[in-house]
């Protein structure tokens, strides 16, 4: 079934771009596309890598960085942990889901001193792996917990934990601001081996459902936010029908301080960029464009 | 030909925006000199947060500058000049070689 597929509509100024392109394509045709000119396109030639490959095409509104981060990290594990052979390793799992477990967890020893944001990213693809091609493997922060914090998973400090989770549920998902606030606590959860979601607030990675005028689709929230989400659950007790990110009374409030914290930061962070800037200008005037001191330095004499 | 006012060609081109950094050209300092030479003719020398700003920012906040110098009263032809780019004379040449329609929309 040929599916609304989106491209060309980043804008970014002072470059010039195209207006975005809408085409109707095949799942598989949009996952080849995502991963075209990319080393691991190959492994798209495996049905079960393609089968995950699909499930994304066909749920995530913006599909490309998705199906990107699943490829990639799969590729990384069938390297690191199954010797790059994914069928050998799948059967074993398919015939006993602890092997799954245990390969899994021999990925987790190969990258003990990672964050707990960069584990997760790398278990995305295997997971969804595991689970599309009929191995239960739990979608549960087992992975994660323990690990170090980036700064912005940090609970400590005066920045008001529910506008925290407010801000970095915006950054990576693709939805807007009126579609996080309107999201509910069923609508976050696991999906299962047909991609359909499972409603489970504990689940990670995190998935989100909501509604396009294309039908239902989903995105995967980030981990510094599942992180603070998760945070929040003891305090706001939430139920069926509740408000995933805010509660409705608060959104106001919230969205407020997320404006005033946002301008803050992308002050912050222009200064930031700008001294980098100089900086590295700086330097290069100084010591000349990369690589022009590499002829001298060699004693070659440079064709032109 | 009427007086043109440097202060308002100072305005002008240092109210273009770095599309990176949201502030304007003037906040950033990178305005380095105008020139007003005869005939209208309008000389802006200016340099960028990097020697290897990338030439697609470069080129357009060039573009910018011209087109909001042109329209101040007077003004009958802005040309700009980069430094301390390593590519100065590339881009400039770009940023300098056709004419802006006095309706052009803005760039940036």
């Amino acid at each position: 079934m040929a599916i609304r597929y989106e491209s060309g509509s980043t804008y970014f100024p002072g470059y010039e771009t195209s207006d975005s392109v809408i085409e109707y394509l095949e799942p598989d045709e949009i996952a080849r596309r995502c991963l075209k000119n990319r080393r691991e396109l190959v492994l798209l030639d495996d049905p079960t890598v393609m089968a995950v490959a699909k499930i994304l095409a066909e749920r995530v509104r913006k599909p490309d960085a998705w199906i990107r981060a699943a490829v990639t990290t799969l590729d990384r594990f069938a390297r690191e942990v199954c010797d790059g052979d994914l069928a050998s390793a799948l059967a074993a799992g398919q015939k006993d889901a602890l092997t799954a477990e245990m390969l899994m967890q021999k990925y987790l020893f190969l990258h003990e001193d990672l964050t707990s944001v960069q584990i997760s990213s790398l278990f995305f693809g295997p997971k969804l792996w595991w689970t599309i091609n009929g191995v239960n493997v739990p979608w549960s922060s087992t992975y994660t917990e323990g690990k170090r914090s980036h700064i912005a998973n940090s609970a400590k400090g005066d920045f008001d934990p529910k506008a925290r989770l407010l801000m970095l549920s915006l950054i990576g998902t693709g939805l807007t601001f009126e579609e996080v606030v309107s999201l509910k606590a069923e609508n976050a959860g696991s999906l299962d081996a047909e991609g359909n979601l499972v409603p489970n607030l504990h689940s990670d990675p995190l998935a989100l459902e909501f509604d396009t005028e294309d039908g239902k689709r989903i995105t995967f929230l980030g981990e510094e936010a599942r992180a603070a989400l998760v945070y929040l659950l003891p305090e706001r007790q939430m139920k069926p029908g509740d408000l995933l990110f805010a509660d409705k009374e608060e959104i106001q409030r919230l969205k407020e301080i997320a404006d005033k914290r946002g301008q803050s930061i992308i002050e912050t962070v222009s200064d930031v960029n700008v001294t980098l800037c100089k900086t590295v200008g700086d330097f290069f005037k100084i010591w000349g464009i990369p690589g022009s001191n590499f002829f001298k330095e060699n004693g070659i004499e440079r064709q032109n | 030909m009427s007086e043109i006012a440097l202060e308002a060609l100072y305005e002008a081109a240092g109210s273009v925006p770095d599309p990176e950094i949201r502030k304007t050209m003037g906040e950033l300092g990178m305005i380095d000199e105008i020139v007003v030479e005869e005939g209208g003719r309008v000389l802006v020398r200016y340099h960028l947060t990097s020697p290897l700003c990338p030439s697609p920012f470069a080129i357009t906040i060039g573009k910018e500058m011209r087109r909001r110098v042109e329209l101040v009263p007077g003004v009958e032809k802005c040309v700009v000049e980069l430094r301390d780019h390593f590519i100065a004379t590339d881009i400039a040449a770009k940023v300098n070689e056709s004419e802006i329609p006095k309706d052009a929309p803005a760039w940036l």
